[in-house]
């Protein structure tokens, strides 16, 4: 990288962002894509993946377009541009009504970021509009969404590649905190972009202790949560697979002193989300209990804990998740409560969403009888729209299987290990060497879970407005 | 709202209801077969009040209730246990009783409330000169009217107007209902309640306090509409609304000049089908005395109440049985007198 462009970076974070310093990967990326180089950026949770295409909107002239999966994520980036002044920001998703993304549409040369959802992309109507526009860099955010199969998963992810064509290959950048270097090649290789520079960052979270606790019930998993929760320095976030076991714990949690809990799943408006998400940023909840949903926009620096009290479908979405802890870089702990069988459960959330041989026979058959909606025969629709026929479907589902079976698999060699848990999970992604294991890593090797963690002062869940109803207005109005 | 918490109040120990039905008047489809059944369950205030409900998420919790021997599903028909029924009761008699029920229907409740609640966070802001801060994240619609109107109104003086403007619509309930509300506003430092952190500490149902949130609103589009809020009537005047449709306010209008069915289809080029069913709608809309049943029905009451003595098992009066009188009746009489009936009891 030229002195120049280096200090030409430098000045831009200062003008932008106050910042002095850039952290690891975002100097990188930014200098391979000034040089006009496709870019994958393998950083991890929390290290500041936006900044990247923020900034490089800010020098560059035109359109930054910015593809990501998740809606709520997008409604949750748009708004934290425009608290920190960006005003010129959209989402354009299907959540938006018919004459609101009409008006965007028409104006969409006037902002600077365009956050798309992949099914808005793939529209005739946009791409016609995109078109026209000068699109100075191509953002596919969580780009392992593309290999991924889960409740992120759009079948609109595998036309990307075909969409950048379509708009004349422009520069791109694609971000990810999680790829094995199998999913790097299949990012690559989808987007049709065989020259892309890698940045990679090390995943690894030093920061945070990683342990497993084995329960042998229900009862003993509940218990040992409340326990945890009771004693741990918080703020934390438990993680769920099942939107009622959510409600449910939240529910006991508050019940404990010191403790201010809220479920959060996407069963809840935009309304509540809002305010739960505000609560916590602002110290008034201290627990969420989460389904993954919650996390992808949250960025919460002070997160003591993270606890799965379900296992996860794969060691993607364990080492997102455990990324929300520790932002700050201090000592930090993850536990997942393992209670024997509940690989069952997580098979079972796993292959929900994938058709099996039956369906898929009956629907290649009689298309025209299947309507409604139901995310499987969606899928179905989907692929043979695209000319995907019944045998060629047949081996992508059983392959499918397969994969997500493995994933599971792997999770479990993590859980039941008497070894290293860091460099179990640290294989998934990255190549040797693996940090050598000590007391900070895990509770492998007979590693007790470190207790110093209760000696960082302890945030107590902050009051809101007391009073009658006039002196709660008056503190809001007067 | 979040249904999770209660649904029970949402269905019946003796009258089937299908969740189609519920889902439709929450989305606020204003088909005559949902805004007919809507009718019949009482639940026709709540049209249009919950635009995003998830219809997965109602039909989930309906499957918990089931599943814990409060309801039972029959012919895609939900009906309560009598355990359902109990809790149901015993869930009422905490629960609020709405004073504006009725009035829900003339005004766009969601609307009204997103702006309240985005306009409000603007000038609390204001008032500490504050401007960088998480927005509320509300639709484009709401965002725009809400800038628009802020510059309208921006001075000095804004906070102490809107606040004396919501005192005074408070002023006009109950204590609970105005420290529930209160809680629900966002603004600078204070993220607002969320309905089911309000129903825990008011001890009532999530429904409960979604209802006191409408009669709030409600409330605050009769004061406004009465010119009492200048300020709040600039933010959501237009949201005040007549519940026919266009379709059926005309139909009806004709109607009541003393034009046929037959000559309004042809002036506006419908079918004889459509302008029944503006009629039906205005008929389901419109309070008992402003529709004239008895004048359009004529002779056929008298007829129609023989063939159904039985107004309590009305849910199951069957058209067939007025064909197999013998009568080449259009299905709209019958359903008029249904709605008819329905009103007066």
């Amino acid at each position: 990288m030229s002195e120049q462009l280096e200090s030409q970076l430098y000045e831009a974070l200062d003008r932008e962002f106050g910042f002095k310093t850039f952290r690891t990967g975002q100097l990188e990326s930014l200098a391979s894509l000034m040089q006009g180089r496709d870019t994958l950026a393998v950083l991890p949770t929390g290290a500041g993946k936006t900044l990247i295409y923020e900034l490089y909107a800010t020098i560059k002239s035109g359109t930054v377009l910015v593809i990501s999966p998740l809606l709520s994520l997008m409604q949750d980036q748009v708004g934290r541009l425009q608290a920190a002044g960006r005003r010129k920001t959209v989402a354009l998703t299907s959540l938006t009504d018919l004459a609101e993304r009409r008006s965007q549409i028409q104006r969409l040369d006037q902002y600077r970021i365009v956050f798309l959802s992949p099914e808005m992309l793939v529209r005739t109507e946009i791409q016609e509009r995109l078109r026209q526009m000068n699109i100075s860099l191509f953002v596919v955010d969580e780009a392992h969404c593309i290999t991924q199969w889960g409740p992120d998963f759009r079948p609109e992810y595998l036309l990307l590649g075909q969409a950048r064509k379509m708009l004349n290959q422009p520069l791109t950048l694609m971000l990810t905190a999680t790829a094995s270097s199998k999913t790097q090649e299949q990012i690559i290789q989808r987007l049709g972009v065989p020259n892309a520079n890698r940045i990679m960052t090390s995943v690894n979270r030093a920061n945070i202790f990683l342990a497993v606790e084995t329960v042998s019930s229900d009862r003993e998993k509940g218990q040992r949560l409340a326990d945890l929760v009771r004693s741990l320095p918080k703020p934390g976030v438990v993680y769920f697979s099942s939107k009622r076991a959510a409600n449910q714990v939240a529910a006991n949690l508050n019940e404990l002193e010191n403790v201010e809990a809220s479920p959060y799943h996407a069963d809840l408006d935009g309304e509540q989300r809002y305010k739960i998400q505000q609560q916590f940023m602002a110290g008034q909840l201290n627990v969420i209990c989460a389904t993954s949903a919650f996390g992808m926009g949250i960025d919460k620096a002070d997160i003591r804990f993270v606890i799965h009290y379900h296992l996860p479908t794969d060691l993607e979405n364990y080492s997102q998740e455990i990324g929300r802890a520790g932002r700050d870089g201090q000592p930090s702990l993850a536990i997942l409560l393992y209670q024997p069988g509940d690989e069952q459960f997580a098979w079972s959330l796993s292959q929900a969403s994938i058709p099996d041989e039956a369906l898929i026979q009956r629907f290649y058959q009689h298309p025209s009888q299947f309507h409604g909606q139901d995310e499987q025969v969606d899928l179905l629709k989907f692929y043979q729209a695209h000319g995907v026929n019944e045998l060629a479907a047949q081996q992508l589902f059983s392959d499918r299987m397969k994969a997500r079976r493995t994933a599971i698999q792997e999770m479990m060699t993590f859980v039941t290990t008497q070894g290293c848990r860091r460099e179990i999970l640290l294989q998934k992604f990255q190549p040797a060497p693996y940090p050598t294991h000590n007391a900070e890593c895990c509770n492998g090797e007979d590693t007790p879970v470190p207790t110093l963690l209760g000696s960082q002062t302890e945030q107590k869940p902050t009051q809101t407005v007391k009073g009658n109803w006039q002196s709660r207005l008056a503190s809001l109005f007067l | 709202m979040n249904v999770t918490h209660s649904i029970l109040w949402l269905f019946d120990q003796h009258q089937a209801r299908r969740i189609r039905v519920i889902e439709n008047t929450f989305a606020g489809k204003k088909t005559v077969s949902t805004l007919f059944w809507g009718l019949r369950y009482g639940l026709l205030p709540l049209l249009g009040s919950q635009k995003n409900l998830n219809r997965h998420q109602l039909e989930r919790e309906v499957q918990t209730e089931i599943d814990a021997g409060h309801a039972i599903r029959t012919n895609q028909q939900i009906l309560l246990t009598p355990t359902g029924q109990q809790l149901k009761t015993a869930g009422l008699t905490e629960a609020y009783h709405p004073q504006f029920y009725s009035g829900w229907l003339n005004v766009d409740l969601g609307r009204t409330m997103q702006r309240l609640l985005l306009a409000g966070q603007v000038v609390s802001e204001y008032r500490v000169h504050q401007s960088r801060y998480f927005p509320y994240e509300t639709d484009f619609e709401t965002m725009g009217q809400v800038k628009q109107w802020f510059r309208r109104n921006k001075s000095d003086s804004l906070g102490q107007k809107f606040y004396q403007e919501l005192e005074r619509v408070l002023n006009g309930v109950s204590v609970q209902t105005a420290d529930d509300f209160v809680r629900q506003l966002i603004g600078h430092d204070q993220p607002g309640e969320t309905l089911s952190q309000i129903s825990q500490a008011s001890k009532m149902p999530v429904a409960s306090i979604l209802a006191e949130r409408f009669d709030v609103l409600t409330r605050m589009a009769q004061l406004g509409s009465a010119g009492e809020l200048p300020l709040i009537q600039d933010l959501v005047g237009d949201l005040v609304r007549f519940p026919l449709s266009r379709g059926a306010m005309t139909t009806f209008n004709q109607f009541q000049r003393g034009r046929t069915l037959g000559e309004i289809a042809q002036q506006y080029g419908l079918k004889i089908g459509t302008v029944r069913e503006h009629l039906l709608e205005a008929a389901i809309i419109l309070p008992l005395a402003q529709f004239p049943y008895a004048a359009l029905l004529g002779s056929r009451t008298d007829q129609l109440r023989q063939l159904y003595p039985d107004e309590a098992q009305m849910d199951d009066w069957q058209f067939q049985d007025i064909m197999e009188a013998g009568l080449d009746w259009d299905f709209f009489w019958f359903r008029l007198y249904q709605v008819w009936r329905t009103k007066e009891t």
